[in-house]
């Protein structure tokens, strides 16, 4: 392997590595949502988790103070 | 909300479905069809559709029972989730299947010519065209004991269940035709008929191990690389090596004496790491289809990579399996499942001509994962889901790379009609870090304990397809 193609072979391993870990962390964030969901199921949250959350965001964008 | 009144069911004979195509233009709602001596379960129809979410629903289908043969007992059939690679070869959605009556009317109706099996031709072209499909892992129709021990098409009607699939396979721009299956009378296989040939880079991390086979002193890998050479009909191919550090010079060249045009070397240095190491290779790699090899491997069919070229080809896969088998013909793999959370390995150690649960191991089939000792998959799509995962050294690291395509919307295919050998674990330590197991249920254990391919009806603890109790 000569030191001209090592260079982008680094570069593309690494971008390799990094969407791996985007989509790895995403699966984990749905598994942690499914599990919320579930519990608050089973102690009668009548609104998922997730809509409560982007209601936050949402209110937190609009007073930044 | 479906009424059970929006329900036409039309009766099938062994002409076709009677009457059906002026059924058909008045049907509302959904359609379905059963045959003289099918029972339905109670409130079959409503259990069935209470599981249809919305409009995109086309196509909705339930499982079955069918006589055994000879003592006439009755067997649950469980099928798996939407599975359109098994459906060319076999009509496993049989009883119940409903459709929505303007879909099929859409996609062109029932054409009363093709007789026995008119109804398996609307349910294809209605599953090319359907936004989802639905499948509700309850058995909910009680078959007619004319309908066999697993769905399959007339014997007597298999020409025109080969010219319909043909048709379909024209249809989805697939580059295989049907062929008569030639083990089950019934059942289908598809036979590659490439109008395309692609460079097929086939990745091979190695150490350059020793292990006997057949009684023979053996280097794995140059075995591997001597069969696919000798013995693969397909000649577009590199195959791509990536060898430790430390492998005996003596197996590098006997590698590139195999081939010296197309066998390539790629050198690793480093700590055992699977995942990098095809990850390097494939990006050292040229062709637009990978094909990831264990080098405990040996082809045993010549046709082997057309056979996973065929659905590598189509867009809607991500990854292909094949069939493996040990070094005494049981076999060893033909797809992956999830039981109980973790992944499963279905007829592991069975003898070679296993029939399987409902036939599902004569005929390609969709599963969650293929295992990575031997997958074929596209270049797009190894990168744009990150390739193999860094964080699974040794292990699961096959089964996270599926379970990202699947996570894609892309579906995974496990072929019969690729066969090789594999002297599994020979190469490494097969026992599983910690780590690696808690962070594929991490990641992924939903899927693992509700795999929707092996579906809730097999309790036990392993992959065997033994059902519980069940009745319609």
């Amino acid at each position: 392997m000569t030191a001209e193609t090592r260079v982008p072979h680094d570069l593309l391993e690494s971008v390799l590595e990094l969407r791996d870990q985007v989509i790895g962390l995403q699966a984990q964030i749905d598994e942690i949502h499914a599990r919320v969901d579930d519990l608050e199921q089973r102690v009668g949250r009548r609104h998922g988790f997730r809509a409560r959350l982007a209601r936050v965001r949402r209110n937190r964008r609009r007073s930044p103070t | 909300m479906t009424q059970p009144g929006d329900v036409t069911l039309v009766r099938v004979t062994s002409a076709g479905p009677a009457g059906a195509v002026e059924a058909l233009d008045r049907a509302e709602g959904w359609v379905g069809f059963l045959d003289e001596g099918d029972v339905l379960g109670r409130d079959a129809v409503a259990r069935l559709l209470a599981h249809v979410p919305g409009p995109d629903v086309g196509l909705v289908y339930s499982d079955e029972t069918n006589a055994a043969p000879g003592s006439g007992v009755r067997k649950p059939f469980h099928k798996p989730a939407w599975s359109p690679d098994r459906l060319r070869c076999q009509p496993y959605t049989g009883r119940l299947t409903l459709l929505r009556a303007d879909l099929a009317r859409e996609v062109g109706g029932l054409r009363p010519e093709l007789g026995a099996c008119a109804e398996h031709d609307l349910v294809l072209r209605a599953g090319e065209r359907a936004r989802a499909v639905v499948h509700v892992p309850e058995v909910l129709c009680d078959r007619a004991p004319s309908a066999g021990e697993f769905p399959c098409f007339p014997p007597q009607s298999l020409d025109v269940a080969i010219r319909l699939t043909d048709e379909h396979l024209a249809r989805r721009g697939l580059e295989a035709v049907a062929r008569p299956h030639p083990v089950a009378p019934g059942l289908l296989r598809l036979e590659p008929a490439l109008r395309s040939r692609p460079l097929v880079s086939i990745v091979i991390p190695t150490a350059g191990t020793r292990r006997r086979v057949r009684g023979v002193d053996t280097t794995l890998v140059v075995n591997c690389v001597e069969s696919i050479v000798r013995r693969s009909t397909y000649s577009e191919i590199e195959v791509v090596c990536v060898v430790d550090d430390t492998t005996e010079e003596a197996t590098c060249d006997a590698l590139r004496a195999l081939d010296p045009d197309r066998v390539r070397l790629v050198p690793y240095e480093g700590p055992f790491h699977f995942s990098r190491k095809v990850n390097r290779g494939v990006l050292v790699a040229s062709g637009d289809v990978l094909l990831l090899l264990n080098d405990d491997t040996e082809v045993e069919t010549p046709g082997w990579i057309e056979a996973m070229l065929v659905y590598a080809l189509d867009p809607a896969v991500g990854a292909i399996g094949a069939r493996l088998h040990f070094e005494d013909g049981r076999i060893q793999h033909m797809g992956v499942v999830g039981v109980g959370g973790n992944p499963g390995h279905p007829y592991h150690g069975l003898a070679a001509d296993t029939v399987g649960h409902g036939a599902n191991a004569l005929v390609p089939g969709n599963f969650l994962a293929v295992t990575g000792a031997c997958l074929m998959t596209r270049r797009d799509a190894f990168e744009d889901v990150g390739g193999m995962s860094s964080w699974f050294p040794a292990s699961y690291n096959d089964l996270d790379y599926c379970l990202k395509l699947h996570d894609a919307g892309l579906r995974i295919v496990a072929t019969p009609d690729a066969v090789l050998a594999h002297f599994e674990s020979s190469s490494r330590d097969g026992s599983v870090a910690t780590s690696e197991l808690e962070l594929i249920r991490r990641r992924w254990g939903r899927l693992l304990r509700d795999d929707p391919f092996y579906g809730p009806n097999f309790p036990s603890g392993v992959a065997d397809y033994q059902p519980g109790f069940s009745t319609p």
